[in-house]
This record gives structure tokens, sequence and C-alpha cells, in this order.
């Protein structure tokens, strides 16, 4: 008794104090989708303030100007900016710039075509539609200015609003910060209120932003969850009522939850972040978890359990610990962030899952008896005597396999060089086909570069960096960007555009376009010379002259020495790492990088797992002797490959997910294979361990290959067959040698 | 800017009654007249002079500048046109384009939106004054002074930079 409190009193002050560690570890779960990646130190710093920037972003444009009026007085958003009518420092700014952020067009025509150009400017001073924003400004240079045109979307006076005309029909547009503790359900009843309301008036109306997609992501995650979650537990509630005949098994979820409880605060002290997914993908181990204490109770089925009746499996229980772990403990040397998390929580999971099943669970389950439900025993003796059956024709099964095996093969090398290895992520999530083709359209509309693809440029001290960022676009033949040149010309270029001006007001043919309109020459001189004589304005001194209005340049700055220029990631040239070399810069694109590191991932996954294989057969040869090793590596491996050539012969592709499946699968198999080698056990207790741990897990992971995600559902597939076929051919060897 | 004056001539030039609702009506009828138009600019000792006629015509305007250049425009509810040798070519950059054509429609809510206006006179002699609410039309002028006796004959814009455009009418009878 003193012994069984003891041992009580251990496990829950290590509980605890897990569940403290992990619970003032919970800022450390990162979900964005840059922590699942392993990146350059910078690349990562770049990622994670970008995300940060756009995650709580939320993008709209709408014919009806009330209808994102009255979106502005929702609480989901902190700031709802529709209206630009802080204009205070505005003027002084355009006055001083003027020349600085001549719309480079115009600039071009001034240097290429200066008779055109001063013709028209000419011709404009009577023009009804033109007013002078800048007093002193006589021929009207502001008004070439971007900052009276700040992008796409044009300015409109009466309203106050930016606005884009998109083929006739006017289009308002509006850019929301969400609240920081902002639920999702809410965002997205907002989202479908929003567009239903639109739709009812016949408004046009466009919302994006990655919360969307995330919410509804959720949503539908959620709802998969819910519905899957609760098939998996009630059939393996009916499993376990049929095989234990007696709800106190439900103890079993004590084991569960410290073992996760060992995994999770394990990650938390090694790491200092960890990613949603690594958690997500280590919660499947669920089935291995549960191995040691199905091997267990298959033995001391029928009759009262004691504590002492464990004690003859500390050997086996140690072997498979010893090779699940070292099959994990080889993915810490991955370089891939995740993989490293994936193998820490696992490790320590099944640790947590050996001390539990092996000190805790027989206290808490002392005394019960566990008797199965007679159908399932009639199932299960039937199942036996089939596969004895079956055994008697062991020449038709070899030549069966040899078939099959050969048949495979042929296939394979049919199949594998058609076959595409790189990981692309977006054929994994299910997004919302609806919302991909609103923020397509969107994009369309406002011709605004997605914030996923760009490019980081680094510069020197006193690097003219507008004049970098030109002849770095200009080499890589980009004209469809979203960058700092697009605002400001280059010192160079204002530096020329005042040398060319104080040649042009001594160009007596060029004046005369304005003498022939009644206008004084020396008006125009003076307004040459007025220009001329302002200041050139390097990024850096166009940056620091915002302080009360919203400053254009604040997507583009990154920091003190580099800039961001957002571009389409389509076209771009096949010399692009060589010519972004040339200029300090990089390109990042988020979606490639990771399908990069997933494709690099899996083929790091695939040789460590190959050395697990390896590690595990010299363990099996140091226990079991050279024949026996080979038998039982033998049936991981023609488990797995069989499940990977049906997975192909079905279409599946063979991605991350699939070979984590298979990784996961196959070091269960090991497990299987040996406890049908358990001596303690009679052939029956063998087929209820091994059954029971299976099925479990089989339907945990079967229920996954019922999700509309392609990720979730090509895990989920992958596992439960090659755990099937596992355990069928573990049950068939341990058929075989019983018989013997 | 400056076309919101012409704008608010044509509906205000066809006053009955004296109040801006009954002005509103001046516009639903066709009219043509000459105009002359002075840019007074500030710290510039030049007065920019045009003269030209004007057109209205179903609910679009007519806009001819003779002297001292030749140009033709063309207000319509779908934007703003100049006359060139391939036809008309819409003015793309053009960011008052919405606010002259709320003008063109006569929509006097959308006028009380971004001006404050009083009426002073009577119908025989009347004068509008509006001064804008909106903060960046605020930024432009001072304020916009129309005035005439049964037809708009002067409207004055005051620009906060100090310039000033004086445009006289002359209807043809």
């Amino acid at each position: 008794m003193k012994y069984r409190l003891f041992i009580y009193l251990i496990f829950f002050i290590a509980a605890i104090t897990m569940l403290g560690l992990i619970i003032s570890s919970v800022d450390k779960i990162r979900s964005d989708i840059g922590s699942l990646v392993l990146l350059k130190s910078d690349q990562s710093v770049v990622l994670e303030n970008i995300q940060k920037r756009n995650s709580n972003n939320i993008l709209f444009l709408s014919s009806n100007l009330a209808l994102l009026n009255s979106f502005a007085k929702n609480p989901l958003f902190k700031e709802f900016l529709l209206k630009y009518n802080d204009a205070s420092s505005f003027k002084d700014i355009l006055k001083v710039s003027s020349l600085a952020t001549m719309n480079y067009e115009v600039y071009m025509q001034i240097i290429d075509n200066p008779d055109e150009f001063f013709a028209a400017n000419a011709m404009d001073l009577y023009n009804p539609f033109a007013f002078r924003v800048v007093d002193s400004d006589f021929l009207n240079y502001s008004s070439y200015s971007t900052l009276l045109l700040p992008s796409n979307l044009t300015f409109d006076l009466k309203t106050q609003t930016l606005k884009i005309d998109d083929n006739g029909s006017i289009l308002y547009f509006a850019n929301a910060v969400l609240r920081d503790d902002f639920k999702s359900s809410e965002l997205i009843d907002f989202y479908i209120n929003a567009k239903e309301s639109a739709k009812y008036n016949g408004d046009r109306l466009f919302i994006t932003g990655s919360e969307i997609f995330a919410g509804f992501a959720k949503k539908e995650g959620d709802k998969e969850s819910l519905i899957m979650g609760s098939f998996s537990l009630l059939f393996i509630a009916i499993l376990l009522f049929g095989a234990f005949g007696n709800w106190r098994i439900l103890k079993l979820i004590i084991i569960i939850v410290f073992s996760f409880l060992c995994g999770l605060s394990g990650a938390f002290l090694i790491f200092d972040y960890i990613s949603l997914f690594s958690i997500v993908i280590s919660i499947s181990l669920i089935g291995l978890i549960l191995d040691f204490a199905m091997h267990f109770l298959g033995y001391t089925q029928n009759r009262s359990i004691q504590k002492d009746d464990i004690k003859g499996f500390l050997r086996i229980f140690l072997i498979g610990l010893l090779i699940t772990t070292l099959g994990y403990g080889l993915f810490i040397l991955a370089p891939i962030g995740f993989l490293k998390e994936i193998a820490i929580i696992s490790i320590f999971s099944l640790i947590g899952a050996f001390l539990a099943t092996y000190f805790l669970l027989p206290n808490i389950l002392e005394n019960n008896t566990f008797k199965s439900h007679k159908l399932f025993d009639k199932y299960l003796d039937n199942f036996i005597s089939f596969n004895i059956y079956i055994l008697k024709f062991k020449r038709l099964i070899l030549a069966f396999i040899a078939i099959i095996v050969i048949a495979s093969s042929i296939f394979l090398i049919y199949e594998l060089p058609k076959f595409n290895f790189n990981d692309d992520i977006r054929n994994y999530s299910a997004l919302n086909l609806n919302l991909i083709n609103e923020t397509n359209e969107f994009v369309k509309i406002t011709k605004m570069p997605l914030q996923s693809s760009f490019i980081v440029l680094r510069f020197n001290p006193n690097e003219d960096k507008i004049a970098k960022e030109r002849s770095m676009l200009k080499d890589l033949n980009i004209t469809n960007y979203y960058g700092s040149s697009r605002i400001l010309l280059s010192m160079k270029e204002q530096n020329y555009l005042k040398e060319e001006l104080k040649i042009y007001a001594k160009d007596s043919k060029l004046l005369q376009n304005y003498i022939n309109l009644g206008i004084d020459a020396n008006l125009v001189q003076n307004s040459l010379k007025s220009l001329t004589s302002l200041n050139s304005l390097s990024f850096d001194d166009f940056y620091s002259l915002f302080k009360d209005t919203k400053n254009p340049l604040s997507s583009f700055k990154f920091d003190y020495d580099t800039n961001l220029i957002f571009i389409d990631s389509t076209n771009l040239p096949a010399n692009i790492d060589e010519i972004l070399n040339k200029y300090n810069a990089y390109y990042i694109n988020l979606t490639d990088i990771i399908s990069q590191n997933f494709t690099q991932a899996k083929h790091y996954a695939i040789v460590l797992k190959f050395i697990a294989y390896g590690a595990a057969f010299i363990i099996l040869l140091l226990f079991f002797g050279f024949v026996r090793a080979c038998a039982m590596m033998g049936i991981v491996l023609f488990a797995t490959f069989i499940s990977i050539v049906l997975l192909i012969a079905f279409g599946v592709n063979f991605n991350i997910f699939t070979i984590f499946g298979f990784i996961l699968a196959s070091t269960i198999g090991v497990d299987y294979v040996l406890f049908a080698l358990n001596q303690n056990l009679d052939l029956r207790e063998r087929y209820f361990g091994i059954l029971l741990a299976s099925l479990t897990s089989i339907i945990s992971f079967g229920m996954l290959g019922f999700s509309t995600t392609y990720a979730v559902f090509s895990f989920g597939i992958a596992t439960a067959l090659c755990m099937l076929l596992s355990a069928y051919f573990a049950l068939l060897y341990a058929t075989f040698n019983f018989k013997k | 800017m400056r076309f919101l004056f012409f704008c608010l001539i044509f509906f205000i030039s066809y006053l009955h009654g004296f109040d801006l609702k009954y002005l509103q009506k001046i516009h639903s009828t066709n009219a043509k007249g000459e105009f002359v138009q002075q840019k007074h600019l500030k710290h510039f000792n030049q007065i920019l002079q045009s003269s030209g006629e004007f057109e209205i015509l179903d609910n679009s305007l007519i806009w001819i500048i003779n002297f001292p250049i030749l140009q033709k425009s063309k207000i319509t509810k779908d934007g703003i046109y100049i006359k060139t040798q391939n036809g008309w070519q819409e003015l793309k950059n053009n960011y008052d384009k919405e606010l002259i054509l709320n003008l063109m429609t006569f929509d006097f809510d959308a006028i009380k939106e971004q001006f404050d206006t009083k009426l002073i006179g009577d119908s025989k002699q009347w004068k509008v004054i509006l001064k804008p609410k909106n903060i960046w039309l605020k930024k432009i002028f001072d304020h916009i002074l129309i005035s005439g006796k049964d037809r708009v004959e002067e409207m004055v814009f005051y620009e906060i930079n100090g310039d000033k455009s004086i445009t006289k009418f002359k209807f043809n009878k």
C-alpha cells in the first residue's frame, strides 16, 4: 500500500510539474508556417517580421462606401483605415519633395523628349481641371508627384478614400487591423455576414487576409477533428469494451496523458520554440504509447491483475523502447527544425509511456479482471484458426510473396521515373477555393503583388538605395513590382534631372512653348530654377520627413540597411540568384521555401530511416540471432514496401506526410514483431496484444484518411495501411513461430 | 477643381426660386454660352487668361478653350475627356473627377457633405458662398463665390495658396 502511494505521489508530482512547465511555455508554440522550416537566420528574421506585419491585416474592396464605413465600427478591428483625413504635413512634404517624388515616366519624358513635355506642360497651365497644391510651384511640377498618386489606387477627394476603377466600376479600398485577442470564429462570422449583406444589396465586396484563410481552415479542421475524433473514440471504445469487457479499461487514458506530458515538457525544456505542426504529428504517437499496455493486458486477460505481473515484460519493453527511441533519435541529426522537434517529443513520450506502463499501470489496475466479450473471443479464435490454416500452405504463400515482390518491382521500375519527389505545400492544404479566387481577383484589380514573394536588398553605408534597387530590377527584367523606387527617384536621377532642367531653362526653343501662350519666360525660368534648387533627397532623407503622416515607404523599409521589394513570382529569370548575389540581395518566396524544405526533410527522413532500420537490425541481431533478426526486419520492410506500392498504385502522392506515416508505422511494426516473439505469452495473448495495439492505432489513423486536407489524408492513410500490414505479418510470424 | 465652379453655374443660372433646391432645376435644360477665365497666381506677376465656349447637353458638359490654346474637353458621368488627334482621351490622373461628376448630377447631398453653403440676396441679385468642410478641399480652397442675377454671371475660386480664378459667363439668348 505504501509502495503504491509512493508511486502515485511520484507520478502526481511529476505530472503537476510537467503540466506547470507546459502551461508556462505555451507562448513557445508557434503556428506560423515559417516555424516549420529551417531558414538562414537573416531570412528567418525577415519572414517573421513580414508575417507579423501582415498576419492581422484584412484588406477590403467594395463598390459600396457605406458598407465599408459600417465595418469600421466592428469591434473585431483595432484599426480601420478607410478615410485619409490626416493631411497636416502633407503639403509641406510635397513642397520639398516635388523633384524627388517625380513620377518615373514623367522623368523619362523630360530626359528623352523635352519638347513634348514642355509643350504639354505649357498647355496644362490653362487646363481647367488642373490646380496647384504648392503655391510657389508656377509650372505645377508637384502635380507629377507619386505622392498624389500613391499606387494603383487613386485618391478620391470627395470621400477622402482610396479607390480603383475596375472596368468602369468604382471600388473603394480599406485596410483593417484585427484586434490582438480577436476570435477566429467571430472573424469568419463577420466575413460570411458581410458577403451576404453585399450580395443582398447587389454590391461588389472583396475581403482578403491570411487570418480569413486560417479561420476557415481552422473551422473546417475543427469540424473534421470533431467528426473524426468522435468516430475514432467511439470505435476504440467499442473495441476496448469488446476486448476487456469493462469500462475500467478507460483508466489507460492516464498512461496517454502522462506520456504526452513527458513529451511536451521535454520538448519545451530543450527548444526555444515548437511548431504546432510538430505537436499535431506527435499526437499520432498514441498507438505507440499504448503498445506497452496492450501487451501487458493481453497477458493478464481473464485473471486478476497483480502488480508483479509486469516484471516479465521488462526486457521486451526495454528492447522495444531502445529500438523506437533510437529510430526517432536519429531525426535529431536532421537539419530541419520540425524533424528535431518531433524526435524529442516522441522520445520523451515513449520514455513516459514505458515508465507509466511499467510502474503505474499495474498499481492502477491491480486486482481488476478483464474478460473479453464472447463475440470478441469468437472472432479472435476464428482469426487465429484461419491463420493457422493458411500457414499450412507455406510453399504457396512463399510463391505468392515472390509473385507480389516481382510484380511490385516491375510496377515500381515503370512508375518511379514518372514520379515527382518534390513537395509543394499548395497541394497539402485544403484552402477554400472561393477565398483563393477572391484573393486572386483582389490582386488582379489592385495590381498589388502578394506579400509572400519578395526580394530582400541590403545596402552598404551611404549607398544610393533607389539607384541600386532600380538597377537590380532592370537586370532582373522585373517591371511588375511594389518597391520604394516606385515612389522616389534615385539621388543620381534627381541630380541629373536638375542639371538637365538648368540647361532647359536656357533653351529658347523650349521656352517658346510658353511664350507662344502669352506666358512670361522669366516666370518659367524662375520656376525651373526653384525646382532645381530643391535638395536631392535620399531614401533615408525622404523617410525621415514623415512624422504625423502615413509614410509611403514604411512597407519597404525593413531596417536601416535593408529594403524589401515585393514582386510577382512568375517569369523570374533563370539566373536570378546570380544577379541577386551581385547586389547583395536574396529572394524569398515563402511557398517555395517551405516546399523545398519539405522535400529536403523528406530526403533526410528516408536516409535516417534506413539508418534506423540498420540500428534496429543490429539490436535484434544481439537479442534474437541472425535468422530471426532478418525475419523480423524483413516483415517490417515487406509491409512498408507493399504499402508504398499500394499507395503509388492508388495515386497517393509520395510526400513528406506519407513518409512520416511510413516511418511511424514501421517503427511500431518493429514493436509488433518484437511482441510476436514474446516467449512469456501464449499465442492467443500475443494475438490479443498485437491486435489491440494495432487496431486502436489503425482506427485513429484510418479516420484521418477521411480528411479533405491532403496532408492529413495522406498521413493517415499511409500510417494505417502500413500498420495494418505490419501487424498482420507480425501475427502470421507469431503463428508460424509458435507452431514451431 | 475649377470645373466644379462651372458645373455649379449651370444649375444656378436657371434660378427661379431662392433656395438651393430651386437652383437644381437650372440644370435640367440644355444651354450654350461663352466664358472668360482669369487665373491670378500669387507670387507670380502673370495673369493666365483663357476664353472659349461651353455647352450643357444631356447631362454632359462640353468646354472649349479657343484662346490662347485650342482645347476641347468633356465631362460626362463616365469621366473627363480631352479631345486629341486620336479622339476623346480620358484623363486618368484627375483625382477630383468624382466631385465634379457629383456636381454635374446636382447631388446637393453630396455637395453639402463637402461644403457649408450660404445663400445671400434675392432671385434678382444673389450670391452663393461654399466653404469646404472636407479636410483635403480645405487644403486647396478657402471658399468659392458664385454670383448672378437671372443667371450665373461669375464664379470665383479663392485658393488657400493665394491663387484666385475668376470665370465670367455669358449665356446665348
